[in-house]
């Protein structure tokens, strides 16, 4: 692994999250599959990890975080916003759902939810 | 899902229509946030009503941002809210401890030890009480796990009251 060589360590607590601290220096990086996040305190630092991850691999630097995981994600004045806009934009599309009239409450509290509740059944197919 | 019927249906295409309500809702980061881990944890006791089980579910918050929730039904059945709510309680406690651990790893430390929060007065009892009480034996795994928990590391686990 590349980033072992760079000099992360490879954090017991999440397999796919990688630290490297040197001195004053913080970075972390996410690896899932062949999407990563790279940060860190010190922007030189990062920007040669990138190179050097260059050299080693094929990769695109999509420069600062847009979308991870389905997540997309927004810089704000303060931080940063995360939201799901789009991932159930698809969901909404593909269940053909988009025209639905919405609702503000996920669940009916008239309606209790058992496993026979007497009413028709339907094609379980659907769910998948 | 085996066997769906008509009332599960329209439940599931409620969902739909409630995240097409809440589709521009997201969580906010902000790096002025106080860094203090807060868990709330909470159960349904004997909410489901094919088995009665319960369901255990937690929240955690860093500052004012929420990082990790989950909401599951119980694997065995409680016989009392309390174990119910300790149940859910020792999730949350597990859940906190590796974020802990996680937050140890990227140098990043807390102003002080995580509060745990759960609205059953008799778990918060249990989870300092070093008395073992034999109707609790059943839940001793749990029980020694979160008074572990709240004597090393957490500074408090306390009640509190969602109106």
């Amino acid at each position: 692994m590349a980033l072992l060589e760079f000099g992360f360590i490879n954090a017991k607590s999440d397999s796919s999250f990688f630290v490297f601290s040197d001195g004053l220096i913080l970075a972390f990086c996410l690896v899932y599959v062949d999407d990563l996040i790279l940060t860190g305190n010190n922007m030189p630092f990062v920007t040669s990890i990138i190179t050097q991850l260059g050299q080693k691999f094929s990769i695109k630097d999509l420069g600062p975080l847009h979308f991870f995981l389905g997540v997309e994600v927004i810089p704000t004045a303060d931080g940063l916003f995360l939201n799901q806009h789009q991932y159930i934009h698809d969901l909404l599309a593909k269940t053909g759902m988009d025209g639905a009239k919405d609702v503000t409450t996920p669940l009916s509290v008239s309606v209790p939810l058992k496993l026979a509740d007497g009413s028709s059944p339907v094609d379980p197919t659907e769910y998948r | 899902m085996h066997r769906p019927t008509q009332i599960h249906w329209t439940a599931t295409k409620r969902l739909l229509r409630y995240l097409k309500n809440t589709i521009f809702h997201g969580i906010n980061i902000r790096h002025t946030s106080t860094p203090v881990l807060t868990c709330f944890s909470d159960a349904n006791w004997a909410g489901s009503l094919d088995d009665r089980k319960s369901t255990s579910a937690y929240i955690i918050f860093l500052g004012s941002t929420p990082i990790s929730w989950s909401l599951k039904k119980q694997r065995v059945i409680a016989r009392s809210s309390t174990e119910a709510e300790y149940r859910a309680l020792t999730t949350a406690a597990a859940e906190s401890m590796w974020l802990l651990s996680l937050f140890h790893k990227m140098k990043f430390s807390l102003l002080h030890s995580p509060t745990l929060l759960c609205d059953n007065l008799g778990a918060t009892q249990l989870s300092f009480n070093p008395i073992q009480h034999s109707r609790m034996k059943h839940i001793q795994m749990d029980l020694h796990f979160v008074r572990d928990f709240v004597g090393k590391k957490a500074s408090s686990c306390s009640p509190c009251s969602y109106s």
